[in-house]
């Protein structure tokens, strides 16, 4: 694995010292350029219960047709689980040269056992990070949910999980959170038809990526926290709170010629007057950054030292993304009057912005989610909706 | 001042950090500056910079006129050379001093020299020499110095100014006997019947098509036969129609079949170009409206003139027996050369004559 580029800046790189400090920071990790995609695992994990009988059973097997017989390259492979109230590998690994036998619907629906079912699946699994694992989760009910430590841990595997919630029944919330939790994204489908375009979508970001699911360590010094640590600009909460000691964050899957974002709050108790106040170290395979603040007594330096632009940007995203997921107008509001002002400066911040916008725009809860996922931002901070 | 989200009474800890240290809310640029007032504390200021004395008078410039061909500025010992008629020592343009005194004599000079070479007869189309034939050297690049030569009436001088000094050139092919114009990158334009001509390709001339050169217009006259020249009087836009091909179909509407513009059309609009109370008058006439159709059985010649259905009628004076309100095409009358017939429509005229 050759090395990604990480950089972590707060907004202002000066502090009063002597004195307890609060601010913000953002850690960027760009791909090496002319890096190489990977190979693509695609998990399929579906629900085949009573309701998706007929037409969504129809539309389903359409979908992976489609997706074995036009999409697939040579190097990529595809599995198949399906659940109802118990769960079973339907198709294990097979590759364009395979095939799939048709599925047969009937039963209820628990979300628990398929995803015990994904992990021993995932367990028995030769992933040696050389292959990028996306699993897609499809279900048009509110099953029995899995529990949220199982689902966090599909990214140990190499795998993210992408939720689709057929929403004349699911609940678009639910499957947003399993979504985050197993660092993917959620996609919304109104009725079975939208179903295609969401594997299409999910199967082309597949095609994409360039490291699968990476660790992130993070070395918090003595006497600091890190909080609300977002990934940006898709607003996946990766932890609340890291106190000192060394923590490991699994990420999603980086995406060619992207820019990943994560947002964080630090408080620090009593930032030191000599020099450089250490106060994270952030690390991800080989690459290394450290991120610090240089305590000063001079009130016109701290005054008039200028606040980096790009960490502003972030953090006001991952504001505005998380309060579009919890439903809340006014601080989405808030965040994009502060975001349009921040615009006179920071032309990226434009951009971002007008994409934010249009998510609030959407009409329904589940349309606004699959918009936020699909947010990227490129290797300049160019933020961009990824195509289908 | 407090903070808008938590309320936390703001404090120089809040303005060093640029984030509230309550709710780790942002500040924007508006609100610490509020905060710099409101706090007393002075905002950012370079260190002042004092002008350095200025010990003598900065050097003037000499006084200058420019050659209006290369723009080259002319000072002092050539300053009073071109002044006194001599050419520009950098494009060898002819002083503008000389020209005003002695003008006629060069012209003359030149006109014969123009003649000896190979020349196309071209018809002028505006100005005050309308109508009158000159002959415009071929398969040589083409000027303002040239055309200068060519038309040295003053009323030129004004439209030749947006001619660049190398302009067109005009192609000639002998075994064909076909004309082709090539534009050399000009600055404003060469058009064909109001399209513009883009090089390197040269864009064939036939009789009947208007050759704009920017804002100067000509044909190409047909020294074999007669023509028809149609003139717009209130702007004074001049068309020439061969009589070659017979029977000559006209059409004064603003669009012609393909709901392309006419090309006289066309032509008014770059002729107009910045006569915005023209233009509106042309507007209007309708896109499709007076037809004509001329014929020249044996020694006579005749006219049909026929109407768009619902359309205002143009008034005809000059001719008998023909009602312009149809839209019947069979109406004829005779009409002679060198008589004049009006067609008027509103604040629009057109003069028809027929020249040998």
């Amino acid at each position: 694995m050759s090395k990604p580029s990480l950089s972590a800046s707060l907004i202002k790189d000066i502090a009063l010292c002597d004195s307890p400090l609060k601010t913000k920071g953002a850690l960027t990790i760009i791909a090496e350029e002319h890096q190489e995609t990977l190979p693509l695992d695609l998990l399929l994990v579906l629900d085949v219960s009573g309701s998706m009988a007929g037409t969504g059973i129809s539309v389903v097997t359409e979908s992976m047709v489609h997706i074995l017989n036009d999409l697939m390259r040579a190097e990529d492979r595809i599995a198949v689980i399906t659940f109802n109230s118990s769960a079973n590998v339907h198709t294990t690994w097979t590759n364009v040269s395979g095939t799939i036998t048709p599925l047969k619907a009937g039963g209820g629906t628990n979300f628990g056992s398929a995803i015990n079912q994904v992990l021993s699946f995932l367990g028995g699994n030769d992933n040696d990070g050389q292959r990028a694992g996306v699993a897609l989760f499809l279900s048009d009910g509110q099953g029995q949910p899995a529990k949220d430590e199982n689902v966090s841990s599909i990214p140990d595997f190499g795998f993210t999980m992408h939720t689709i919630g057929v929403t004349a029944g699911a609940n678009p919330t639910h499957l947003e959170q399993m979504a985050e939790l197993a660092r993917g994204h959620y996609y919304h489908a109104p009725g079975f038809e939208d179903v295609k375009r969401a594997f299409q979508s999910i199967f082309n970001y597949g095609k994409t990526i360039v490291y699968a699911a990476p660790e992130l360590d993070v070395t918090v010094s003595e006497g600091v926290t890190l909080s609300n640590i977002i990934q940006t600009p898709q607003g996946l909460s990766l932890s609340s709170h890291l106190g000192p000691g060394v923590h490991s964050i699994s990420l999603s899957h980086l995406i060619k010629d992207t820019r990943m974002e994560i947002a964080f709050e630090v408080s620090i108790d009593k930032v030191s007057c000599e020099g450089q106040h250490m106060i994270a170290t952030f690390s991800l395979g080989e690459a290394t950054t450290q991120l610090s603040v240089r305590g000063t007594n001079d009130e016109t330096e701290l005054y008039n030292a200028p606040m980096n632009t790009d960490v502003t940007m972030i953090a006001h995203s991952a504001i505005a993304a998380t309060a579009i997921k919890k439903g809340d107008e006014q601080a989405v509001t808030r965040a994009i009057t502060k975001m349009e002002k921040l615009g006179t400066t920071n032309p990226n911040a434009n951009t971002r912005t007008k994409i934010i916008s249009q998510a609030t725009q959407a009409s329904t809860q589940g349309e606004r989610m699959e918009i936020l996922g699909k947010m990227q931002s490129d290797t300049s901070g160019k933020t961009k909706l990824r195509e289908d | 001042m407090e903070c808008q989200d938590c309320n936390k009474l703001l404090d120089k800890s809040d303005l060093a950090a640029g984030i509230c240290q309550g709710c780790t809310e942002l500040l924007d640029n508006t609100q610490l500056q509020d905060l710099r007032q409101h706090l007393n504390i002075e905002g950012y200021k370079p260190p002042e910079i004092t002008p350095p004395k200025r010990e003598e008078a900065p050097i003037g410039l000499p006084e200058s006129e420019e050659c209006p061909s290369c723009n080259a500025d002319l000072m002092e010992s050539q300053l009073k050379d071109w002044r006194n008629g001599m050419e520009c020592p950098w494009c060898q343009e002819p002083s503008i001093h000389i020209r005003q005194s002695s003008q006629p004599a060069i012209s003359d000079e030149v006109g014969l020299e123009v003649i000896e070479q190979n020349t196309i007869p071209f018809l002028i189309n505006n100005g005050p020499k309308v109508g009158t034939v000159i002959h415009i050297p071929h398969d040589k690049e083409l000027g303002r110095n040239d055309f200068r030569k060519l038309l040295n009436e003053p009323e030129y001088l004004e439209l030749i100014k947006h001619i660049s000094s190398e302009h067109l050139i005009l192609h000639y092919d002998e075994s064909t006997n076909s004309v082709s114009i090539e534009d050399l990158g000009s600055t404003n334009g060469t058009y064909i019947d109001g399209s513009k001509v883009v090089g390197p390709i040269a864009k064939d001339l036939n009789y009947g098509h208007v050759l704009n050169i920017y804002n100067l217009s000509f044909c190409l006259a047909s020294l074999d036969s007669r023509t028809l020249q149609v003139r717009h009087m209130p702007s004074n836009i001049v068309l020439h129609y061969p009589i070659t091909t017979l029977p000559l179909n006209l059409h004064f509407g603003r669009q012609d079949e393909q709901s392309g513009r006419e090309p006289w059309y066309r032509m008014a609009q770059v002729q107009l170009d910045n006569d915005i109370e023209s233009l509106e008058r042309l507007e209007t006439i309708s896109r499709r409206h007076l037809f004509m159709e001329i014929e020249c059985p044996l020694e006579e010649i005749s006219l049909k003139i026929w109407h768009e259905q619902n359309k205002e009628p143009w008034t005809i004076e000059g001719l008998k027996d023909i009602d312009s309100t149809t839209h019947q095409k069979p109406q004829s009358s005779m009409i002679l050369e060198h008589e004049e017939i009006l067609l008027k429509h509103g604040s629009n005229e057109f003069c028809l004559t027929i020249k040998q």
